[in-house]
């Protein structure tokens, strides 16, 4: 049985293990996002082209990763 | 809802909420509360549930880990903060009743001032599926022994 199949049989009939992925997901992505803002940053990306890029707006995108 | 909240409640309260942004989380939830108590109250406390924050965070981070490989995401995974200015994060529907029902603590065991150790106590009372029971199971921690000794040490 491969990993895929055994997890499934584990997992995906119950709710509290798909919610929590979807939680998950949504974490991981905040996470992915503060990595990725600060290396577009670094690149010497303007908030502009970094709120395009996330389409959002320049100030949003702005507000949420400057530090 | 916080005027009768002690000053080392309060912090444990804002402990929660800074939990909650840094792990990247829409909401303030019960397991949130339990990181900020454990982040913020004295080793007694600890002692009483038998893990720390940082045991805690672990247990979160691999449950989550679980969670993405049971929908068929596994490999590498991105460690680190979430971004720090998301503005307002509420608090959940479970979070909010444990907050009242730390008060419900308080009048119990007659103490004029909400403390952590009512936040606690009113945290072990969550059932699955709340975040937090799931993240006490995690943890291996037996409410009914933790409230005894938290009881006890009061």
């Amino acid at each position: 049985m491969d990993q895929r199949t055994l997890s499934g049989d584990l997992g995906s009939d119950d709710p509290a293990v798909g919610l929590r992925a979807v939680l998950a997901l949504r974490r991981l992505a905040e996470r992915v996002e503060t990595q990725q803002v600060a290396a577009a940053r670094r690149s010497g990306w303007s908030w502009e082209q970094i709120g395009d890029a996330l389409g959002v707006s320049r100030q949003a995108a702005h507000k949420k990763h400057e530090r | 809802m916080f005027n009768r909240f002690s000053a080392a409640a309060r912090t444990a309260v804002t402990a929660a909420v800074e939990q909650a942004q840094r792990r990247g989380d829409r909401h303030v939830g019960t397991e949130h509360l339990l990181l900020g108590l454990l982040t913020t109250a004295p080793t007694s406390f600890t002692e009483a549930f038998g893990a720390d924050a940082t045991a805690a965070q672990s247990a979160l981070d691999a449950m989550d880990l679980e969670a993405l490989s049971a929908v068929g995401i596994t490999g590498p995974v991105a460690v680190g903060e979430a971004p720090r200015g998301v503005g307002q994060v509420p608090f959940s529907a479970g979070a909010k009743d444990v907050l009242r029902r730390t008060l419900a603590e308080a009048v119990r065991r007659h103490d004029r001032r909400l403390e952590p150790v009512h936040v606690a106590l009113a945290l072990l009372d969550c059932r699955h599926p709340d975040p937090v029971a799931g993240l006490l199971d995690r943890l291996g921690i037996d409410p009914s022994v933790t409230r005894s000794r938290l009881d006890r040490a009061a």
